[in-house]
C-alpha cells in the first residue's frame, strides 16, 4: 500500500468511514508494516488532539451526577461520599482542563535570568490574576533584563528593559517605555500598540518598536506590513513594509530611519546580559565648553571615512569629525561657515582601521564624542556605533541618545559623551568601526552638529604561545 | 481503608492529569467508533471506585489504562454484536500498546496542534473548527459554504495531512530545544 493510500485509509478509519475490503486491507498492512503502524500512531494522536481540544469543556462532565446516583442506587454506595467524590472529580478535572486547555491568560510573561519586573492588576483581591500573567488593565514594569510576552491570540513579544507597558485589551497594548519586538500571526492581524508618539496597527507581520522618554518613538518592520499613525500634530498615517523604519516627528510627520533588526531581540537570552559599557554624559549651556577636548592622536585621526547621507550645506563635512579640531562658531571663518559635521537621520561614517601591526586588528578602549551649536537643539547627540572584528561581521557596540539641551532657537550648548568598558576594552580585534547618526528631538530635520569623534585603542596582542 | 483528604485530592489529581492519555488510549482501541467519551466517563468512575486498590507510587497510567481496556473491550463486544466491522482484538491491543504516550508528549502535541492551527488559512481553520467544534453534519456546512460535501472531505484530508506534518516538525523543534 503506498503512503497516500495508507493515509487515506487511516483518515477514513478514524472518521468511522472505513469498511469492507479496505478495512481488511488496512488491518493486514498494519500487522505487517511497522512504518504503517507509526503512521497510525501519528494520525491517532492527531485525531485525539483535535477532539480532546474541541471537547475540553464538555469533558468536564466526565462523571455526570445522574450516573453517580444510578450506580449508587445499584451498588448501595454511600450517597454523600460518592456525590462528594463526583464533585471533587469534576472540580479537579475542571481545574486541570482549564489549566491545560484554557490555560492561557490573555498575556503570559516569561523572564530571562537576571530580570527584575513588577506586575500590578486592575483587579485586586480574589479577582486578581495569579502568577506571571496579565489581563486587561494589568501593568508590567521591567526594571532591568528581558521579558517574553505570549498573548493568547498567538502574538509574541520580547521586551528589553527598562520598560513599562499596560495591557488594555487582548489586541491593544500601551507601551510607554521600552524596546519591544513583536511577531503577529495571521489570526491576530489587527493587533495594536500605542506609544506616547504613535499608534501602530499590525497587518500580519514582525516588527519592533522603540519608545523612550524624551526621544522620538521608532517603528522597524521586518516582515509584512504595519500601519502607523502619529499621535501628534498633523497625525499622519503611513503604511510600512518589510525593511522600512520610521520615527514619529513631533509635528505629526513620519521620518525615515534605517531599519535595524539588531536593535531587537527575538528570543529570551539564556543567561543574564550585564551591560559592560560605561557611559559618561556631560552637557553645558556654553557652546564651546569642550572646545579643547578634541584629540589629534586617536585611531581615527587622519582616516578618510566612507560616508553616506550627510548634509554638506554651509561647508559642513564629515571629514571634520576626525580632524582633531573642534571648530569655531558659525560663520566665524568666511568660506567655512559650519566647522563640523551636519548630520541627517541615518547618515553614516565608516572607518577602516586595518588589521594593525599584529594582523589581529585593534582593541577599542574608549570613544569620545562632542556635539554643539548655538541653539535649536543641534548640540544634542544621538548615534549608534558598530564594530567589525577582523574577518567577521559588524555588530552594534552601543547606542547613544543624549538630549539634555533645550531645542528652542536661542538655547545654545554642548554635549560630550564617553564610552568605556568595565574590562578596559570595549571591543577586541576590530578592523572597522561605523557610526550612524540617529535623530534628536526638536531640531530641524532631527539633525545635530557633530564636532569631533575620537576612538582610542591599541593593536590587539598576539595570543600567548 | 478509605483515603484521607490529602490522598483523595492526590488521587483526583492523578485522574485529571491522565485524562488526555486515557482519551488517546481509548481511541487507539476503538478507532472511528462512537462512544469514546462514554467509555472515558465509565473508566473515570471505575477508577474512583477502585481507588483503594491503587498502590501509591506505582504506575498510575498503566493501572488506569488496564481498567480502560476492560471498558473498551466490553464496548467493542456490544458493537460487534451490532454487526460493526472492527479490528481484531490482537491487532487493536498491539496498536494501543505502540500508541501509548506519556502525558508530556500529549501536552506537547496539543501545544504543537495549537501552533499549527494558527498557521492555517482562515477557510481551512473554519472547516476544522466546524468539523470538531460543531455537532452538525458536514452536509450542513457544505450547504452554508456552497461546496459539495465530498469536496470538503477532500479538503479535510489534505488539511489533516498538513497538520500531521506540521506537528511532527514542531515536536522535533521542541526536542531540539530541550
Amino acid at each position: 500500500m503506498n503512503q497516500r493510500k495508507l493515509e487515506h485509509y487511516l483518515q477514513e478509519l478514524f472518521d468511522g468511514r472505513l469498511e469492507g475490503q479496505a478495512c481488511e486491507h488496512l488491518q493486514q498492512t498494519l500487522r505487517d508494516d511497522p512504518a504503517a503502524r507509526e503512521a497510525y500512531r501519528e494520525y491517532l494522536h492527531l485525531y485525539h488532539a483535535l477532539e480532546f481540544r474541541a471537547k475540553g469543556v464538555d469533558l468536564l462532565n466526565v462523571v455526570p451526577m445522574e450516573k453517580v446516583v444510578d450506580r449508587r442506587q445499584r451498588r448501595a454506595i454511600s450517597i454523600a461520599g460518592l456525590a462528594a467524590v463526583a464533585v471533587l472529580v469534576v472540580g479537579a478535572l475542571a481545574m486541570t482542563l482549564i489549566a491545560t486547555h484554557t490555560p492561557q491568560p490573555t498575556l503570559a510573561v516569561k523572564t530571562a535570568p537576571g530580570t527584575e519586573i513588577s506586575i500590578s492588576h486592575a483587579h485586586t483581591g480574589e479577582d486578581a490574576p495569579e502568577g506571571l500573567v496579565l489581563e486587561p488593565g494589568s501593568r508590567l514594569k521591567v526594571n532591568k533584563g528581558t521579558v517574553e510576552l505570549e498573548f493568547a491570540s498567538g502574538v509574541r513579544g520580547i521586551v528589553r528593559g527598562p520598560a513599562d507597558l499596560t495591557l488594555q485589551r487582548q489586541d491593544l497594548l500601551d507601551l510607554t517605555n521600552g524596546t519591544v519586538w513583536f511577531e503577529v500571526p495571521k489570526k491576530a492581524v489587527g493587533f495594536m500598540v500605542n506609544t506616547p508618539d504613535l499608534t501602530l496597527t499590525d497587518l500580519g507581520t514582525e516588527f519592533g518598536i522603540i519608545s523612550e522618554p524624551n526621544f522620538l518613538d521608532e517603528v522597524h518592520v521586518f516582515h509584512g506590513e504595519v500601519e502607523v499613525s502619529n499621535r501628534n500634530g498633523l497625525k499622519k498615517t503611513e503604511r510600512l513594509e518589510a525593511g522600512q523604519a520610521r520615527f514619529a516627528e513631533p509635528a505629526g510627520h513620519w521620518r525615515e530611519t534605517p531599519a535595524r533588526r539588531d536593535h531587537f531581540l527575538d528570543e529570551l537570552p539564556s543567561k543574564e546580559i550585564k551591560p559592560a559599557v560605561i557611559l559618561t554624559e556631560d552637557s553645558s549651556g556654553s557652546q564651546l565648553a569642550y572646545a579643547n577636548d578634541a584629540s589629534a592622536s586617536d585611531l581615527l585621526h587622519g582616516l578618510t571615512p566612507v560616508t553616506t547621507g550627510w548634509n554638506l550645506k554651509n561647508n559642513a563635512h564629515p571629514k571634520e569629525l576626525t580632524d582633531g579640531i573642534h571648530g569655531a562658531r558659525y560663520e566665524q571663518f568666511p568660506g567655512d561657515a559650519v566647522q563640523g559635521a551636519w548630520t541627517t537621520v541615518g547618515a553614516t561614517a565608516e572607518y577602516y582601521l586595518g588589521t594593525g601591526p599584529t594582523g589581529r586588528g585593534f582593541d577599542i578602549t574608549s570613544i569620545h564624542s562632542i556635539a554643539d551649536w548655538n541653539g535649536a537643539g543641534f548640540g544634542n547627540q544621538a548615534w549608534t556605533v558598530e564594530v567589525k572584528p577582523v574577518g567577521a561581521d559588524y555588530h552594534i557596540l552601543h547606542t547613544v541618545k543624549y538630549h539634555p539641551l533645550c531645542a528652542d532657537l536661542h538655547s545654545g550648548g554642548a554635549t560630550k559623551v564617553g564610552l568605556t568598558d568595565k574590562s578596559g576594552v570595549l571591543a577586541s580585534g576590530i578592523e572597522s568601526i561605523k557610526f550612524t547618526a540617529s535623530h534628536v528631538a526638536g531640531s530641524v530635520d532631527n539633525a545635530f552638529v557633530w564636532r569631533e569623534l575620537d576612538v582610542f585603542g591599541v593593536p590587539t596582542e598576539q595570543p600567548d604561545r | 481503608m478509605e483515603l484521607d483528604a490529602t490522598q483523595q485530592a492526590e488521587f483526583v489529581s492523578q485522574i485529571a492529569n491522565h485524562q488526555a492519555a486515557l482519551h488517546a488510549y481509548i481511541i487507539s482501541l476503538m478507532p472511528g467508533m462512537d462512544g469514546v467519551d462514554d467509555v472515558l466517563q465509565e473508566t473515570n468512575l471505575v477508577l474512583w471506585e477502585k481507588r483503594r486498590t491503587f498502590e501509591p507510587g506505582s504506575n498510575f497510567r498503566a493501572w488506569a489504562c488496564a481498567i480502560a481496556r476492560f471498558r473498551v473491550m466490553g464496548h467493542r463486544r456490544k458493537l460487534g454484536k451490532l454487526g460493526l466491522q472492527l479490528f481484531d482484538d490482537d491487532l487493536a491491543e498491539q496498536l494501543a500498546m505502540e500508541c501509548e504516550a506519556e502525558p508530556e508528549e500529549l501536552t506537547n502535541r496539543l501545544r504543537a496542534l495549537e501552533s499549527c492551527l494558527g498557521r492555517l488559512p482562515e477557510k481551512e481553520r473554519a472547516l476544522i473548527d466546524f468539523r470538531y467544534f460543531s455537532d452538525s453534519h458536514l452536509d450542513e456546512y457544505a450547504a452554508i459554504c456552497g461546496r459539495p460535501a465530498d469536496s470538503l472531505r477532500v479538503s479535510l484530508f489534505r488539511i489533516r495531512a498538513a497538520l500531521k506534518k506540521c506537528i511532527t516538525g514542531e515536536l522535533a523543534l521542541y526536542r531540539s530545544r530541550s
